[in-house]
């Protein structure tokens, strides 16, 4: 009923009643499932091999790593209250969200790198052998979806700033929150498969 | 009687934040003091990862609990954050489709790797068979429910103007 009335009102009726955009979204997301396993996967499938050189497990460094897990599980919260307050109508609210959530994916991705930093110093490249290919390639494109999820985040920001995002595009923030939840879904299998439990 | 998109859009408009005038089944989504509290669970659910992570104990019980917070937290997160709990269920269809996809070949591929055990499969396996056949029947005898109910008030007020 209540998709029925917003098809035939925003005058572009669809054969399922639901917004293209976002069903496009989920199914975006779908996918992303099977690149994302594919990652997961291969580096399962190299960890346990004999290998030359350090491997991942040797350098982590577990509290610091949780921090970072934390840093970026908290992005969703504020991520889902600037949807709350965009849906409210509220732009200074959804303003402050928006950009705390983008500090937090930054804050995530500043970590990344200096994490990715101190394993080259100790010896670890991604050429030192397959395992730390497997894990600089996950991780790394992992980081490459948060720094887009972060430029979409400065986008919607500028846009709320120049009064483009008003309640009717709610929906943008709604489609830029459930990319930026996937990519926090993701983090919370590489925190638990990657680091937690190959780690001890 | 059923109401119209005239009368629904109204009360949402009177009732509910502006977005839900445009979308009435925003309604339904939880409030800012919901999300708050699924935040602190998340944070005590990775706490309690982190501690088990210095913990001495047996290894399958280690990965166990581990996985167990992991999807604890996933869960939470798909069905709160997302918001797939409260929208459409094509929504819940698409993603939960690739999801069981993605583990269902990856698994296969690990065990054919000889980097997982295979009774491990087979639970995961048979885990994921059950899972969707449970809720295709609870979806169903839903649906049933409904149509019973619709047509237990269809016909109510026609026996009480003949009664």
């Amino acid at each position: 009923m209540a998709a029925d009335i917003r098809a035939v009102e925003h005058g572009a009726p669809t054969s399922t009643g639901l917004s293209n955009s976002k069903l496009g979204m989920w199914a975006f997301l779908g996918s992303e499932c099977l690149l994302f396993g594919a990652l997961i996967s291969t580096f399962l499938l190299y960890r346990g091999k004999d290998v030359t050189g350090l491997t991942p497990q040797k350098v982590y460094d577990i509290p610091y790593t949780s921090v970072s897990s934390f840093v970026l599980l908290m992005s969703s919260l504020t991520m889902v209250l600037a949807l709350a307050a965009i849906q409210r109508g509220d732009h200074g609210k959804l303003r402050v969200w928006l950009m705390a959530t983008a500090l937090l994916g930054m804050t995530f991705i500043a970590g990344q790198v200096y994490e990715f930093t101190v394993f080259v110093h100790e010896g670890m490249t991604i050429k030192t052998n397959v395992i730390a290919s497997s894990f600089f390639t996950l991780t790394g494109f992992h980081g490459a979806h948060v720094t887009g999820g972060i430029i979409m985040l400065l986008s919607l920001f500028g846009m709320s700033l120049d009064g483009r995002l008003p309640v009717e595009k709610a929906e943008a923030v709604e489609l830029v929150g459930l990319y930026w939840h996937f990519v926090d879904i993701v983090w919370i299998v590489i925190f638990t498969v990657v680091y937690l439990i190959p780690g001890r | 009687m059923e109401p119209t998109s005239q009368s629904v859009r109204e009360t949402a408009v009177q009732t509910e934040p502006p977005a839900v005038a445009e979308e009435p089944e925003l309604a339904l989504h939880p409030r800012p003091r919901q999300y708050v509290l699924v935040a602190v669970v998340l944070a005590i659910a990775t706490a309690f990862e982190v501690g088990l992570y210095y913990l001495d104990m047996p290894h399958p019980l280690f990965v166990g609990m581990l996985l167990f917070f992991a999807t604890v937290k996933f869960s939470l997160v798909v069905l709160w954050f997302m918001h797939l709990r409260f929208d459409s269920a094509i929504f819940r269809r698409l993603f939960v489709a690739g999801l069981i996809l993605a583990i269902t070949v990856y698994m296969i591929v690990l065990v054919i790797f000889g980097a997982m055990k295979a009774p491990w499969l087979l639970g995961i396996a048979a885990f994921l068979v059950v899972l969707p056949l449970v809720w295709a029947v609870r979806t169903r005898r839903e649906r049933l429910r409904k149509r019973l109910r619709s047509r237990v008030e269809r016909v109510a007020p026609l026996s009480s103007e003949h009664g």
